[in-house]
This record gives structure tokens, sequence and C-alpha cells, in this order.
């Protein structure tokens, strides 16, 4: 039995190759020169520059957090790369322009990029390293009036948006990695929507690290004005390295009244080899803002990649009756460890918020909730309900769960449950009577522990995450 | 730096408390200490040195603010005793142990208030001040720092930098002591706000049987600070009730730390009862050592005014096939401010655990505030761990059916709160206490 798991297990890294496009690259290192550099090299603005020299100075003055329960080595901040992108073209109109050996790395991955072999209403917005190389279906979604661009692109274009938006949620100061993003961001996706346009396809970016020791800090900014609708898809791989890289991106939301926004990821950036050596640090601060009443933001996840991820996408449910949903599975293997989880904090009336985190552990890894719910003063029947199940795959991992609550309101009301188990023998015993063999079995147990999670994703991303999960964990339970 | 300097440092506590502490436990009177008690004694003294008191910085104590505790100028537990009639312990004395209690002033034990004839013969029920006048402390020795769980605590340590004082249970292998043993301490602030740091060792020995209500209380509702340990080592097969009453002055404090250590097939039942304290914390360490351990660690919390209270627990699950509960639940009016934190570790191979945990929180004012983790830490793959935690007011439709029979408001509100909290004191087997209970319960909830 075992041995099935550990050949399931031990699949190898499919997107790990690595692409030798000719880059342009600074010299690893920050200073005020490299955060002018950057800035310069991308023609911004005076406010740009101002934002990323106070959120360096700022950044100085900070101490990295290390209460995360994992072990790492720390990021040497001197070693990265700060900014790198694919050598300067001339813009492109259509795919044919685009460098073939890029275009060869997403096919690698099976992103259909080419229009063509899109899947139907999916835009890609693909960031390649640290510059967007190519927008599609730009047309069409500028008919219904919204805007899907890069940000280095918004900041050209939109510049009273971006200064208006930019660190509205997350501001340089809110943490350590927050605020290297701030100073050092190179690029990343932007999207508004204007009042009362659902967007008509749901917008996507793929993100990828190419270069080895560069530094990743995208940045999103995601706006839905009232009565708007968005969705977007963030999926991530990269090839495989021997050495740690950080990824330190920033998300922002802000849903206006009656606004919605749906942000689902998939995460399968490269986790390290089976001793642990390699891998992306994921160290992201995702937040969104539910500004307006009846706003409602949805975050999706599917963790099950990097060596280290550390991240908690957020909800602040300001605005009256607003809703905020978060809605996770995260799986660890070989040495990976996790540590995710959301925060929920209702300030408005009557906000409501669901928590369904599943955490799968298997190998020597370490699996991590970690989630605030606050309920203020001034959050009169509010509501919240958690739900955090892990599911233990071998007895050399952990899983781990770290749940606050605050209430500050007795109308309150907050619920929040826990289990930890495994694949039980009778539940295999149950399958394998019934003539499906262990592999399915497993399989099967693991997409319905993870079924309440995999509803809430887009279609084409619920098909891509299962068979994800498939290839990470084939054949586990002793 | 220079020599000099550096000398000092290391000789000078951080704090105005630890400093106090350390001078509190040189004051005391070594007569009588066995060697391995002053050795104790002055570790705890040496570590206090160099340990800082907590902040909302560190991560146990970040919901509460240690002022009225750190910040205090204390007088030593034994200046300030103070003569207690036997009138105001005779109606806190429980009946069923009548022939088994001791009873503590500011601290000090009070040999002609106590009683223990009614125990069997063979178990040995004293107080640390007896044991330092008639010797027979080396037998003690194994009992005491019995897990390091907070070699690093302040607290902790200013108890061991002082404790003369509290009670000595041990039950001698086979022995079933069917009476239940009474600790009081009332505590007054008549001669002045003193610091009292007492310990109670109970060991219960291989297939033995006790039940021990631990229990604080005041008659003049004075200020003071009572910074206990308790230790409990419960033996192969054997069983400890372990009930803790603390209602002492709402213009006191209280910070209790209790260690457990539990051997194969040993069963532990405890019972915390939070009531009374400006300023309480209440933290319980148990660990399996042994196999097919069952352990609970129930708690109920009633505050209201001003109080403040915070409990912090940890099971630590060692070995395989083990079996634990818990059980809390937290009343909060006014504008109280309950904390509470359960953690539950599963180690690596201790597999077949079942552990389950229960947080409920009544929050009954607008300014009452609950900060609740129940944590799961899991590092073995059999196991059965769930945990749940709920906040919230009385149910609207609970509320309603008892309305709708025609009971008015205020009494159904207190019947339902009432109602919530008892459920925590109907395991309690000693009769006249959790009526005891009940009704203050009751007269809490009218209130």
């Amino acid at each position: 039995m075992s041995s099935n798991i550990e050949n399931f297990l031990d699949r190898p890294y499919e997107a790990g190759f690595h692409s030798d496009v000719e880059m342009e690259t600074f010299a690893p290192g920050l200073d005020e020169e490299t955060i002018r550099k950057i800035s310069a090299k991308k023609n911004e603005p005076d406010f740009l520059l101002q934002f990323r020299l106070k959120a360096y100075e700022h950044w100085k003055t900070m101490t990295e957090p290390d209460w995360v329960n994992a072990e790492y080595e720390k990021p040497n901040f001197d070693e990265i790369i700060y900014y790198s992108e694919p050598k300067k073209k001339p813009k492109k109109d259509s795919l044919d322009e685009v460098d073939p050996a890029i275009l060869e790395v997403y096919e690698k991955l099976g992103i259909p990029l080419h229009e063509q072999k899109m899947l139907q209403n999916v835009a890609v917005d693909a960031v390649f390293d640290s510059v967007s190389v190519a927008t599609t279906f730009k047309k069409k979604l500028k008919e219904a009036g919204v805007i899907f661009c890069s940000v280095n692109e918004a900041v050209e274009e939109y510049p009273e948006l971006v200064e208006r938006y930019l660190g509205s949620v997350v501001p340089y100061t809110d943490n350590f990695y927050a605020a290297l993003n701030s100073a050092v961001f190179s690029d990343g996706s932007f999207v508004y929507v204007p009042k009362g346009v659902t967007c008509p396809m749901e917008l996507s970016t793929y993100f990828r690290i190419n270069t080895q020791d560069t530094g990743q800090f995208e940045r999103t900014l995601i706006i839905c004005e009232d009565d708007a609708y968005v969705s977007y898809l963030e999926g991530c791989t990269a090839p495989q390295f021997d050495t740690n890289q950080l990824h330190a991106a920033v998300v922002e939301l802000v849903a206006l009244e009656n606004a919605e926004i749906k942000y689902s990821t998939v995460q399968n950036w490269y986790a390290g080899d089976e001793e642990g050596k390699g891998g992306i640090y994921n160290f992201v601060t995702k937040r969104g803002v539910c500004e307006g009443d009846n706003s409602k933001i949805s975050w999706s996840q599917v963790e099950t990649g990097s060596a280290v991820t550390w991240k908690y996408p957020s909800c602040i449910l300001k605005g009256d009756n607003s809703v905020g949903e978060f809605y996770s599975v995260a799986l660890t293997n070989h040495h990976q460890q996790a540590d995710t989880g959301t925060k929920m904090v209702h300030i408005g009336k009557n906000t409501k918020s669901t928590i369904i985190s599943k955490g799968i552990s298997a190998g020597v890894s370490q699996n991590s909730y970690r989630g605030l719910v606050k309920m203020t003063p001034s959050a009169e029947g509010a509501r919240n309900y958690s739900e955090c199940d892990s599911m233990l795959i071998g007895d050399r991992c952990g899983a781990h769960t770290f749940p606050y609550i605050d209430v500050r309101n007795p109308t309150a009301q907050v619920e929040h449950e826990a289990s930890t188990s495994r694949i039980g023998e009778e539940q295999l015993f149950y399958f394998l009577q019934r003539g499906i063999d262990e592999e399915d079995a497993i399989s099967m147990i693991i997409s319905g522990f993870c079924k309440d999670v995999f509803h809430e994703l887009p279609m084409e991303f619920a098909v891509e995450a299962q068979a994800l999960l498939g290839i990470k964990l084939e054949g586990s339970v002793g | 730096m220079s020599t000099a300097e550096g000398t000092r440092k290391e000789t000078m506590a951080r704090h105005r408390f630890t400093a106090q502490a350390i001078e509190h436990g040189k004051a005391r009177s070594v007569e009588g200490l066995a060697p391995w008690w002053a050795d104790f004694r002055r570790s705890a003294q040496q570590r206090l040195v160099s340990l800082d008191v907590p902040g909302p910085k560190d991560e146990e104590w970040r919901f509460i603010k240690l002022g009225p505790i750190v910040d205090a100028e204390y007088v030593m537990d034994s200046q300030a005793a103070v003569e207690i009639d036997e009138a105001v312990i005779e109606k806190r004395r429980i009946p069923e142990a009548r022939g088994a209690t001791l009873v503590f002033s500011n601290g000090r034990f009070q040999p002609e208030l106590s009683n223990t004839q009614s125990l069997p013969e063979g178990v040995r029920l004293t107080t640390w001040s007896q044991v330092a006048a008639e010797g027979g402390a080396d037998e003690l020795e194994e009992y005491v720092g019995i897990a390091d769980y907070w070699e690093d605590d302040v607290f902790y340590n200013a108890n061991g930098a002082n404790f003369d004082d509290g009670a000595v249970l041990v039950v001698p292998r086979n022995q079933v002591v069917e009476t239940p043993i009474h600790l009081l301490y009332v505590g007054s602030g008549e001669a002045g706000e003193y610091a009292a740091h007492p310990r109670n060792v109970i060991v219960a020995g291989e297939s033995s049987e006790c039940t021990v209500i631990e229990e604080y209380a005041t008659f003049d509702g004075g200020t003071y600070f009572h910074n206990v340990v308790d230790e409990v080592s419960v033996g192969a097969n054997a069983t400890v009730r372990h009930v803790k009453v603390q209602r002492d002055s709402t213009n006191a404090r209280h910070m209790a730390r209790n260690l457990v250590t539990l051997s194969q097939d040993s069963v532990y039942e405890a019972t915390a009862v939070n009531l009374g304290a400006e300023l309480s914390r209440n933290d319980s360490y148990a660990r399996f050592d042994g196999t097919n351990v069952e352990c609970t660690l129930d708690g109920l919390v009633y505050i209201d005014g001003r109080q403040v209270h915070d409990t912090h627990t940890a099971m630590d699950h060692a070995l395989p096939d083990s079996k634990s509960y818990q059980l809390q639940k937290t009343i909060v009016d006014d504008r109280a401010h309950s904390v509470f934190n359960g953690k539950i570790f599963v180690r690596q191979d201790a597999q077949r655990i079942d552990s389950n945990q229960l947080n409920q929180n009544l929050l009954l004012s607008r300014r009452a505030q609950v900060d609740t983790k129940p944590q799961l830490e899991i590092f073995a793959d059999d196991v059965v761990c769930s945990h749940g935690a709920t906040v919230g007011q009385l149910q609207d439709d609970q509320l309603f059916y008892l309305l709708s029979r025609g009971m008015e408001e205020e009494n159904a509100r207190s019947l339902l709160t009432y109602a919530f909290a008892a459920e925590i004191l109907e395991d309690i087997q000693v009769d006249s206490l959790r009526q005891r209970l009940e009704s203050m319960l009751m007269r809490q909830a009218r209130k």
C-alpha cells in the first residue's frame, strides 16, 4: 500500500523547466538608487516614485516577522534581483510578435495563450517575470468599459485611479513584505469595472517566475464600482531551481456599493525537491475591502506549491450587509510548509463571513490554518461561520489550527469548528470492496474532502485544481 | 561596557515586579528548608533576574494588561497576617469535607481552623509550612517542578522563588479517599496589599483515588495578589478529581498555574470555576506521560463589571492512545473581558488520540469583550481531534419559547443564562458544593 503512496507523492514537478529568454536584469541588491531606477525605467509619475521611496524608508525601519509556524532560511535581501524583464521589443498587436520562446513556455504549462486555443471567455494577461507581455481580449473588455491591463499601463493611462486606490487597502506600512513590495513592485494586473457593469468574461493572469534569483513583486489592484461584478483568476507555476526565490506580492481589492469581486487562485509554484531544497517563498499580502453596502468579496484558493506559503487573503467588511468569503484548499507534501488562512474584520452592520478551509498534509510537511474573525463594536448583527478541517497523510507531517476570535458586540454570532483526521481504513476498505482501486479511492476521498471549496471555483479552475491535487497526492494513506 | 556595569546588569532584575519577588524570596526564612527546596528557590530567583514581565507583544499575553499585578507594591504575605474567626470560615465549609479541610488566611496556613481527621490513615495531608517545621520534605522533591512548561514564566518563577506554604497531599497506592479534600484560601486586604505564593502539590499513588476542592474566597473585598502554582502528579491507574473555585475579591488579582502529569491508565477530571478577582488568569498544562489516559479540563467563567479573566490551557499528548475533553464556557457582562486559549498538542507517534474541545461564549452586554483562540497542533495522523468555538448572545428563539409560556423577559434571560453555565457544574460530584455554586450562578444571573 505504502509504496503506491510514495509513487503517487513523488510525481515530478511537471512545470519545472527553465526557458532561456533574453532578459534585461538589474544587479542584485536594494537601495534608493535601485528604486529610482525601477521607477525611471517605467517613466513613472512622481507620486509613484514618492510612494516607493516612502515605502522603502519605512521598510528599512521594520524587522522581518518570525511568528510564522514554519522554519526557513531567511531571504538575503541583498542578493535578490529586484527588476528583470524580457528585452524590450516594439509593442505587439498580435501574439505572433511575441518571443516564440516565451510562448513555448506557456505552451508547456498548458496555458492556452493563443486565442483560438483559449478557454472560452477567458482573457489572459500573462506576466512573464515582471513585465506583462501580452494582453488578450482587451478590445472586447474595452467595449464593456472594463479596464484590464498591467499596472504599468494603468499608471500611464489612468494615473488618477492608481493614485487614488494604490495602497488604500494595504498601506505600505502594513507589514514587512508589503512595504518591500510597495518599494520595488515591478508590475502586475489592474482591473477597473465601472458602475453597473458585469464583466463579460472571467479575467485571468498567469504569473510566472523565470529568471533565477529574481524576486517577484507584483501588485494587483482590482476596483469594482457600484453594482459591478468581476471574477478574477490567478494561476501560478514556476520552474525548478535550487535556490529559494522570494515572491512577495500585494493584492488589493475594492468593492463599492452592491459590487462583487470573486478572486480565485491556483498556486502551484515549485515546492523544492524531496529533501526540501529550493522552492519558492510565497509571502503574499492579499486584502479586500467591502467599502460599500451590500458588497461582496470572495477569495477561493488552491495552494499546492511553494516551499513556504505565508498568506492570509482577508476581507474588511465595512459596508452594511457586506459579505466576505474564504474558501481554501492547502496541500503540503515533502518538506513544504504552509501557514495560511484569512482575516474577516466585521465593521458594518449585518455583515456576514464564511470561512471554509481544508488542509491536507503529507510527507514531512507542516500545514497551518491561522485565521482571525473580528467583530468590532459597530458590527451589529454580524455573523461568521468557520470550518477548518485538516487531513493528515502519513505520520510524519503536521496539521495545526490557530483561529483567533475577537468579539466586541453581543449581537454578533461567531461559530468556529475544526477537526483533524486521516483517511480511515474503513473508508478505503469501502471503496476497495466495491472494486475501486486505492489510487482512485484516495483521489475520490480527497475530492470529497475538498468539494466545498471546489464548488466555489470557476469551472475551468475546478478541473485544473482537482487534477493538480491528484498529481500531487496520488497514492496516500498507509 | 565596563565589567562593573556588566555585573550590575546581570544581578539587577529588569522589572520592579521581579525585583520585588526576588527581595521577598530572599527575605523568607530558610529554617527547616530541605537543601533541594532551598536550591529550587534560589534557581527560581536567579531565573527571575533575566526574565521580562510579559507585554502585549507576547503571544501568550496579548489580550490582557498586567499593570494591576506588576505595577503594585506588595507586602510579604508573612507580614500580612489577619485573624479570622471560625464564623467567617464556617459558612464556607463544605459539609462533606468537614474532616479534611485546610484553611489558609492571606496565604498562611491556619492550623486551628483546619481539620484532617476524617482522612484514612496513610494519606498525608499537610502544608509546606508544616513540612518546614516538622520535616519530611525529601520525599516531596520529585513532585515539585514536575514539568518545565513555565520555566521562563515570570509568575511561575515568582512562586518558585517564594513558596513556603500551600497544601501537600500524598495519597498512597491503592487508597481510595472518599472524603473530598477542601483547600480554602481566604484573602483580606486588612493588613495591606500582600502577595502570596501558595503551592499546592497533589500526588496520587498508583490506583488511588481522590477529590480535591481548591477554593479562593474573601470576606472583605480587599486588594491582594494570589500567585498560585498547583502540581498534580497522577499515578498509574489513579483518579484525581480537581475542582477549583476562584471567588477572590473583585479588587484582588489571581494568577494560577496548574501543572499536571498523567501516568498510564490514569484519569484526571478538572473543573475550574472562575468568578472573582479584578484580573485573573488560570492556566493549566497537562502532560500525558502514559498511554490510555483520560483527561478533562472543563471551565466556567462568569464575570461582570470591569473584571478581566484569561484562561490558557494546553493538553500535551506525548504518547499514544489517550482521550481528552474540554468544555470551556464563558459569560461576560458589563464591561468585562474574557480571553481563552486552548491548545491541544499531539506529538509525533502519539497515535490514536481522541480529543475534543469546545469553547462557548455568551456576551450579555454591549461593552463586553471576548477573545478566544482554540488551537490544534497535530503531528500524528491517526487521530480524531476537533475543536469548536462559538460567541454570541442568548438565542432569540429560546427566549421566545419562554416568553410565549408567560415567563417575564427578565426571568427568561436569567434562566437561559443560568442554564448555559450550569452544564459545567453538572459533573461536580460533591453535592453541597455543586448546589452552592448553582445558587450562586442563579443569583448572578438574576442580578
